[in-house]
């Protein structure tokens, strides 16, 4: 089963507590379910700074250690250049298509 | 009722700060020691890194607890490290000084953090004084001048504008709760110029489940062509400076300052990333160099290693995958170790102990009545059990014992501090830091010995000037050093001063009534007066020691230990004072002797060999002058002491005795016994009250059977035994104790 976590359309020093939070329980909730890939829709995140981008390579690096792919699914045009502008582009396998349609 | 954040919040900091105290005081005990190191090896850069990450750590942990006072000050000391890092300034006898009076005053303040009371008016006036003091440091500071394997790239002369620079960003983790956010920093230094490569460490972030979110972990590093001088970079990081590592590497760097770069950056286990984070390589160049490797190892050769591939495929020079592999492998070596140890309260070390003692009385006892059962299976088991309860014995007291390099560590400090203010130059030297004892020995001991260390810089240590006079150089040595022998710890403090004046040691007995005007001891009786109470020999008595109230105190903290203190001493050369210590206070392998219907042990490890079944009458008809008795033994005359007498023991003597030979200290002598019990796993009880200045005698236990042996202390036996009896006639001869017989109980039984 995939499931997809929605990224908020702010994801900066303000609001990287909440998301972390919900991230993690929806890992949790991944873990338990065994899912195959994991994905993060990231075509509504309007504003993301260096806070937002390390909650991501955060878990990046958790899922990782799960050995469970991890993929941003239809990017804002905002995700693109701001990662690519801090050079964490590579962090992530980026698609312009969701594998399916489970919606955290 | 639901309990608020805030509440919850004060819960956890009023749960956590023991901890932080306690890890904060190891910080600064750590800091304590990497200073004085440091002013022995200024250049040594490793030292420098730790002591700022030590600072470091202690500054980050104050401010989880809002302990904000300390996290100001300490501000100001890391401040001051970093210059030093940079180059700017290089320690010296006085910056070290300020050094460790700021580290005594973040001390204080983690103190008052569990007890506000302790703040004075004293302490307020004196913490201005020294942020003055690190402001003026650090204002005043100039670029020292580089000099060989010294100079960094950063701090190094005016560079040339022009050409592409590498920018390493290690940012601080309260850089983005103060508002800093690096993307925006990394924005700004692309209106500079062209950023041709960037990456960002992923390593570097914690796992999800570990993040602060809010703290930063980021690490970027940036290829930057620009024209921009190397100020004008800097200024883009203007705002995080205190919270951010930052390197530079310019257009025009040599081979030297990436091996350099390389060196101070974070630990990274993978090879190419590293080569990345220093910008040896970029990110694209790195996945060619694995696409390649990853090809190669299909295509069924043997994979070369990545750091070949590319010194190929991207031109990185060797030396610098040489340095890189060479960090990866300290990295790997030192990895596990973090993971070796964990912390345990030493108060449930101490219930387990107190347990396992509890476990080997009971073990004994069920090993005896399995034995009167006369059941082979049942006292099979039980000896299995035996052995089984000594091996969780071994390892649980393994658990308690600590080097003793970590006391001796602490002397440093105060042999500089007390060497200055005595206006005396001395090197304190030590030795054998590496050799363990209990852990509760090992703070008993702590005291005894500061007194020993001062007393020796005092009254044994010279001046330069006078020293200059009796031909010594002008640094005086004392030498702190430790070994284990004979199932004991010797401690030997040992210095190069002018040494006992046993004259006017003697003298002063006389003044004092310590001995009578018409005796004169001999010299080693002498020196031992030193360790009377109230005795003193200072001319003048000195805020240090010289009051002579502590020796006498010394020595009775030691004895308290079951140790011994001997003092030798050549006048003009130097003082020696030996200090043995049981290693352990809480159980022991003990071999069990009895003497009429008495028990004894004696530790193992001082036992050299037996003597079995001897008639007493030939081994007694060799009676030397002080009343004791010899044996030969190997072509030697061995000293004996007979128990019975010496204790004046009820009982009648058997046929046949035994002699256990003992070894104390560098001389052996032999014990008179009835029977040998063999080996016994003893736990050490405390004396009952009338007992404890039973001499000979340190302790006792509780064997199997619930009978009481007292356990010898095999040094001042030997003591007791060679002093010559007050009658010298065999069978009137004074006991140990006048007046008593030996009749034993522990603590809090009566028997």
């Amino acid at each position: 089963m995939n499931q997809i976590f929605e990224l908020p359309a702010e994801l900066s020093i303000y609001t990287v507590a909440d998301t972390h939070r919900r991230l993690q329980v929806w890992l949790g909730q991944q873990i338990d379910s065994a899912a195959a890939q994991l994905q993060l829709l990231a075509h509504g995140v309007e504003e993301i700074d260096g806070a937002g981008f390390q909650l991501l390579g955060a878990l990046a690096n958790s899922v990782a250690a799960l050995g469970v792919p991890l993929r941003v699914v239809a990017p804002s045009r905002t995700f693109v250049e701001t990662s690519a502008t801090l050079g964490c582009i590579d962090w992530f396998d980026v698609t312009e298509q969701a594998a399916a349609r489970e919606v955290a | 009722m639901k309990r608020t954040q805030q509440e919850s919040d004060q819960s956890f900091i009023a749960e956590a700060m023991p901890a932080f105290i306690s890890e904060a005081r190891e910080q600064l005990e750590n800091i304590e020691q990497l200073l004085l190191q440091l002013e022995e090896n200024p250049q040594d850069r490793d030292l420098l890194d730790a002591l700022f990450r030590c600072a470091h750590t202690v500054k980050g942990s104050a401010g989880i607890f809002g302990l904000m006072q300390l996290v100001e000050f300490a501000h100001h000391v890391e401040t001051l490290l970093d210059r030093m890092r940079e180059g700017h300034i290089r320690l010296d006898p006085s910056l070290s000084t300020l050094l460790l009076q700021c580290n005594d005053q973040i001390l204080h303040l983690v103190d008052i953090a569990s007890n506000p009371s302790l703040e004075s008016d004293e302490y307020i006036a004196e913490r201005a004084d020294l942020v003055c003091r690190l402001l003026a440091a650090v204002g005043n500071s100039q670029p020292v001048p580089a000099s060989a394997g010294q100079e960094t790239c950063v701090s190094g002369a005016a560079v040339p504008a022009g050409g592409r620079w590498h920018v390493s960003a290690e940012f601080g983790t309260e850089c983005m709760r103060n508002g800093m956010d690096p993307l925006g920093i990394v924005r700004y230094l692309g209106t500079l110029g062209e950023v041709v490569a960037i990456t960002c460490d992923r390593s570097s972030i914690p796992s999800l489940a570990e993040l602060d979110p809010e703290s930063c972990h980021l690490v970027v590093g940036v290829g930057l062509v620009t024209e921009a001088t190397k100020e004008e970079i800097e200024g883009a990081f203007s705002f995080v400076k205190d919270d951010c590592r930052l390197r530079l590497i310019a257009p025009s760097a040599s081979l030297e300052h990436f091996v350099t770069l390389l060196d101070e950056m974070p630990d990274h286990p993978q090879l190419g990333q590293l080569l990345v984070n220093i910008g040896a390589v970029t990110q694209a160049q790195l996945d060619a160099g694995l696409r390649q490797q990853s090809a190669l190892r299909a295509g069924g050769d043997d994979a070369p290693r990545l750091g070949d591939v590319l010194q190929v495929s991207a031109g990185v020079a060797p030396e610098i995958v040489a340095a890189a592999v060479s960090k990866q492998q300290r990295q790997r070596e030192a990895g596990p170790d973090d993971n070796r140890c964990i912390r345990v309260q030493a108060d449930r070390l101490d219930v387990v102990i107190n347990l396992l003692g509890e476990l080997v009385i009971a073990g004994a006892g069920a090993s005896l009545l399995a034995r009167q059962t006369r059941h082979s299976g049942l006292t099979e088991a039980s000896q299995h059990m035996s052995r089984l309860i000594e091996e969780i014995r071994n390892g649980t007291l393994q658990l308690r014992m600590v080097p003793i390099g970590e006391t001796f560590s602490r002397f440093r400090r105060v042999v500089r501090d007390t060497a200055s203010q005595l206006g005396k130059d001395v090197i304190l030297e030590i030795e054998g830091a590496d050799t363990e004892l209990d852990k509760s020995v090992v703070e008993k001991i702590a005291d005894p010995l500061m007194h020993l260390v001062r007393n020796g810089l005092d009254h044994g240590l010279e001046t330069p000037e006078q020293r200059e006079l009796a031909g010594k150089p002008r640094q005086g040595r004392l030498v702190l050093s430790a070994r284990h022998e004979s199932g004991s710890i010797l401690i030997r403090i040992r210095d190069d001063g002018r040494g006992i004046d046993r004259s006017r040691v003697l003298k002063r007995a006389w003044e004092r009534g310590l001995v009578d005007v018409d005796v004169t001891p001999s010299d080693a009786d002498i020196l031992k007066l030193i360790f009377a109470p109230g005795f003193s020999t200072a001319e003048q008595v000195t805020n240090l020691s010289g009051r002579g109230v502590g020796m006498d105190v010394v020595r009775k903290n030691i004895e308290a230990l079951r140790g011994t203190v001997d003092v030798s001493s050549q006048l003009g050369h130097g003082t020696v004072i030996d200090i043995r210590l049981p290693l352990t206070l809480a159980i022991i392998d003990g071999f069990l002797v009895a003497v009429g219907s008495s028990k004894f042990v004696l530790p193992l490890e001082a036992v050299v060999e037996v003597i079995e079944g001897r008639d007493p009458n030939e081994l007694l008809t060799m009676p030397d002058k002080r009343g004791g008795f010899c044996v030969p033994l190997r072509g030697e005359l061995l000293p004996v002491v007979s128990l019975r007498q010496l204790y004046a023991l009820q009982g009648e003597a058997p046929e046949r005795v035994s002699i256990v030979v003992v070894r104390a200290g560098d001389r052996s002598y032999g014990i008179e016994v009835d029977m040998l019990l063999g080996q016994h796993q003893t736990v050490i009880k405390p004396l009952g009250r009338m007992f404890r200045t039973l001499r000979g005698i340190s302790g006792s236990s509780i064997l199997g059977n619930g009978e009481v042996a007292l356990i010898f202390d095999v040094p001042s036996l030997g003591l007791l035994a060679a002093e010559p009896p007050r009658i010298n006639t065999r069978g009137a001869r004074e006991t140990a104790f006048p007046g008593r017989s030996i009749h034993s109980s522990t603590e809090g039984q009566s028997s």
